[in-house]
């Protein structure tokens, strides 16, 4: 898989996490961390990788919490899926924060490696395959003259590919609109194939 | 391939207005606020709200929400009112001139509420200086019948040149003659969903209450008043809060902008022997606030007519509710507690407020407290650091007020002893002024001698009733002391248990997936190294796992292994005996000192787990250390046992210090340090009132030293 694992948790046992040994080779590397704010720095640098990240719920003496470096993280980008890992007792507020707070799948920590790599390639799959994603690789495959080039106009204002780059990843008004009309268009297209 | 270019226009399904009017408003008195929002916006001062024949439903039910706002011109309507998510309130953040309102309907969907409330609107708008009054009629049920219609067809026959998309559907428009000098807006809404029952209308007018707050002083009033004749409470009821003055205690916070530092800085409260201070320290990262807070005992509660409720603190934008701005709950345990007053454990049940002793406002602006953001629901904040920080502000505030009623009450506790103590005193004193009376003069008559027999043997009585009262009220203050504990107890044992099973779980996830590597890859022969780790790991944390089911035991016996023994003949074999070997192995130079000779009630194995753990810890810190040394000293400060435990070892960073006694926090992984020790010393401690902090250190440069406190007296 070509993607990178960053697991953010206060406590951490790095030598201990057999499931990031086993996935050892299967993906393109692994970065942890305790503090989530050097978490957060380190997904804001990588933005353009695809990244999977694994976050502790509970901080402990620390002002952040699961739910507020989950939002921060969709503020910077709605693309990266985040797997919630928690010791906590998860009811139904907890869980509600998390998935407005747009969570990719939540993951008890006594969950097997099997799980968890079961987690990892189904948020690897939507990488793959969310339209979104797919606008984003295509911008980003682009040379650089061309992705800061004016590309469109809406509502009096030229964006060029970066800055839809940057309103897909943040699911703007503009992204969002972006996407559902090339899905749309997607689907006019395959209705219109049908017709024919 | 085609060469000519075409442009793509959106449609929109009829189903449209159903989506943006009853997804997005969930409740009908939600549905009443967004429109009656609107009419703030449109600068109106006086909204009347009509509800006409709304018990039973019938074709002459109606709402009517009548304003003087600015109304709308015929363009007005035609390019904004029917323009759907109109952004001229997202462009134009205040509402126009002189008003200058900071725009509340931000989202453009407020009119779509009115098919929340019934499926007919007649509109009608006129601006001033006009004499034409622009009328225009929606009726939403040609609309949800025109959706029926389409989605009982099959998608294949489905053809939109046929079928009217929501914006080809026609409504109609006329002009009626108006008078020039008036201006506003009125919304009929007809063929209602609801009735409204008188319960309905006083939820309305208890939630449109809070949509302007009562005492804001500003320029340009915002008035709201209900009507609804079928009720007789409401034949023409202005909506305003009646609860502020029947407050216990009211307390108002505000902030400055200093010219010369160009920062704001922001009035807190801090309690200060029985009084409650208003200081300034520098806004915080959510920005500077106006803070209201009105504090309700019980007698001011009694105050209350029917229906009127203290509900905790809310937030106001710009002078209008903030979200969640109309959630009402009928349940009011499902009322939403914005700042968490009601989860909190740390200050115990009897201390402790809720949003039921408190009512209160916060003011925000758009322009100091930009990062206090709706969520998308609208009925939240977004959850960022600058809302945590402003909870967070706001729960200290409500703590100020607690540590105030608490040192009031214990002051009124001393007081009525003191009452009791005089009234004892008093009735001896008038006894011994009797007998001397007696005494001194020979001549009273035998009557008046009776008499003062009697008024002697009646203090007699009273004296033995006021014992006994001051005997009643201390074994009263006693009990409930006890009940306090063991309520104490329990919201221990509650988080107490959930941080147990957080070990448990972490734990044996570690030990499930290091096995299942063992497992997996010791039949395929490769990650040896990694075998061999794992393997490990599941040894070691099988261990944590016994180390906590043994705390556990003993905590589930502390209570009743409770005893009297010796502190220095404790320390002592601790130091001399049980660790002897190893200060020797690693020449350690101990220094104990035990300045009192006196007992301890408490659990004499748990006290004595306590140094083990602190001197494992040392022994690890001292590692690369010449000259080691462990010094610990006991003393006894008024009801407290005190101990300062030190070693001159690698000392613990600054920035480790808030950490130390989280369960799973260790700094020496690598010499078996599981991160429980100095947790489980806490939650012990903990469990008997006591506590443990870290001092800054004895040793210098480097080292650390410990302060365990433990209460002599037990409750």
């Amino acid at each position: 898989m070509d993607v990178e694992i960053i697991y953010i948790d206060d406590v951490l046992r790095p030598e201990k996490n057999a499931f990031l040994d086993d996935l050892e080779g299967t993906i393109t590397d692994a970065k942890q961390f305790d503090n989530p704010s050097k978490g957060l720095d380190y997904i804001k640098e990588n933005i353009d990788k695809n990244i999977i990240v694994i976050l502790d719920w509970r901080f402990a003496n620390c002002s952040q919490q699961g739910a507020d470096i989950l939002n921060s993280i969709y503020e910077m980008s709605a693309l990266v899926p985040v797997i919630v890992f928690t010791g906590a007792n998860i009811d139904v507020t907890a869980a509600s924060n998390m998935f407005k707070g747009h969570a990719f799948s939540c993951l008890s920590k006594d969950a097997s490696t099997q799980e968890i790599t079961d987690a990892i390639e189904d948020a690897y799959l939507r990488i793959q395959n969310d339209i979104r994603s797919v606008m984003s690789r295509w911008i980003q495959n682009l040379p650089s003259d061309k992705r800061e080039a004016p590309y469109m106009s809406y509502k009096d204002k030229t964006y060029s590919l970066n800055d839809l780059l940057d309103s897909i990843r943040r699911q703007d008004e503009i992204g969002k609109e972006l996407t559902r009309n090339i899905l749309g268009l997607a689907a006019e297209m395959f209705t219109n194939n049908l017709k024919k | 391939m085609k060469n000519n270019s075409e442009n793509m226009h959106f449609k929109f399904d009829v189903s449209t207005f159903r989506l943006l009017g009853r997804e997005l408003i969930t409740d009908r008195v939600t549905a009443l606020f967004e429109l009656v929002k609107n009419c703030y916006d449109a600068n109106a001062e006086n909204v009347v709200i009509t509800f006409e024949n709304v018990n039973p439903i019938s074709t002459n039910s109606r709402i009517i929400i009548e304003d003087d706002g600015i109304g709308m011109s015929y363009e007005d309507i035609r390019d904004k009112w029917m323009v759907i998510g109109t952004s001229s309130k997202r462009r134009n953040k205040t509402s126009p001139s002189p008003y200058n309102r900071a725009v509340v309907g931000k989202k453009g969907v407020g009119r779509f509420a009115v098919d929340k409330l019934g499926s007919c609107l007649i509109m009608r708008t006129k601006k001033l200086g006009s004499n034409e009054l622009q009328c225009l009629e929606v009726d939403w049920s040609r609309y949800s019948a025109e959706e029926s219609n389409q989605l009982s067809l099959d998608f294949e026959d489905f053809n939109e040149q046929n079928h009217p998309m929501f914006t080809d559907m026609d409504n109609r428009h006329w002009i009626e003659n108006g008078i020039e000098t008036q201006h506003g807006t009125i919304l009929e809404i007809s063929q209602l969903n609801d009735i409204w029952t008188e319960n309905d209308i006083r939820r309305a007018y208890k939630e449109l209450s809070k949509l302007v707050r009562p005492t804001l002083d500003i320029k340009y009033p915002f008035n709201i008043k209900i009507r609804a004749s079928q009720y007789q409470d409401y034949q023409d009821k202005k909506v305003v809060s009646s609860a502020l003055n029947k407050a216990t205690l009211n307390y108002h916070l505000s902030f400055r902008y200093d010219e010369i530092t160009k920062k704001y800085f922001q009035e807190y409260l801090k309690e200060e022997k029985g009084n409650l201070v208003v200081k300034e320290k520098e806004a915080e990262i959510f920005g500077p606030i106006a803070l209201s807070l009105y504090y309700y005992d019980k007698n001011a509660k009694r105050n209350f007519a029917k229906g009127d409720r203290i509900d905790g603190v809310k937030i106001y934008r710009d002078g209008i509710i903030a979200t969640p701005f109309a959630e009402y709950k009928e349940d009011r345990d499902e009322q939403k507690d914005l700042f968490g007053i009601d989860k909190r454990r740390w200050s115990g049940f009897f201390e402790k407020l809720s949003t039921r002793d408190l009512l209160g406002w916060i003011d925000i602006s758009e322009e100091l407290n930009p990062k206090i953001i709706d969520s998308t629901n609208r009925q939240d904040f977004v959850d960022n650091g600058e809302w945590t920080a402003l909870k967070s502000f706001v729960i200290n505030q409500v703590h100020q007020i607690e540590l105030l009623l608490k040192h009031q009450k214990s002051q009124q506790k001393s007081e009525n002893h003191e009452k009791l103590k005089q009234a004892t005193e008093d009735v001896s004193s008038i006894k011994a002024k009797i007998e001397k009376v007696k005494k001194s003069s020979a001549l009273l008559s035998p009557d008046v001698e009776k008499d003062l027999d009697d008024i002697t043997s009646k203090l007699d009585t009273i004296k033995l009733a006021v014992d006994s009262s001051a005997e009643d009220l201390t074994q009263m203050e006693q009990s409930q002391k006890a009940q306090e504990n063991l309520f104490f107890s329990l919201v221990s044992l509650q988080s107490y248990a959930a941080q147990m099973s957080h070990i448990f779980r972490t734990s044996i996830g570690y030990i499930k997936r290091s096995a299942e590597f063992v497992a997996k890859w010791v039949p395929i022969g490769e990650k040896q190294d990694k075998v061999v780790k794992h393997a490990k790991i599941v040894f070691e944390d099988t261990n944590n796992l016994s180390k906590a089911m043994d705390f556990m035991l003993s905590y589930a016996e502390d209570e009743s292994t409770f005893e009297y023994f010796d502190i220095r003949q404790a320390v002592y074999e601790i130091f001399d005996e049980r660790y002897s070997y190893l200060f020797e192995e690693e020449s350690i130079k101990v220094e104990r000192i035990v300045e009192d000779d006196f007992e301890l009630l408490y659990n004499k194995k748990a006290f004595q787990d306590m140094f083990g753990n602190l001197i494992d810890n040392s022994a690890k810190a001292l590692r690369n250390v010449n000259d080691k040394r462990i010094k610990c000293s006991a003393s006894r400060e008024k009801d407290s046992l005190v101990i300062m435990f030190s070693d001159n070892g690698c000392g613990i960073p600054k920035e480790n210090w808030d950490k130390i006694f989280d369960v799973f926090f260790t700094t020496t992984a690598d010499f078996g340090g599981a991160g429980l020790g100095l947790y489980i010393i806490k939650s012990r401690l903990e469990s008997i009132k006591g506590s443990i902090s870290l001092e800054d250190n004895e040793f210098l440069p480097n080292g650390a030293t410990f302060k365990i406190t433990i209460p002599l007296k037990h409750e």
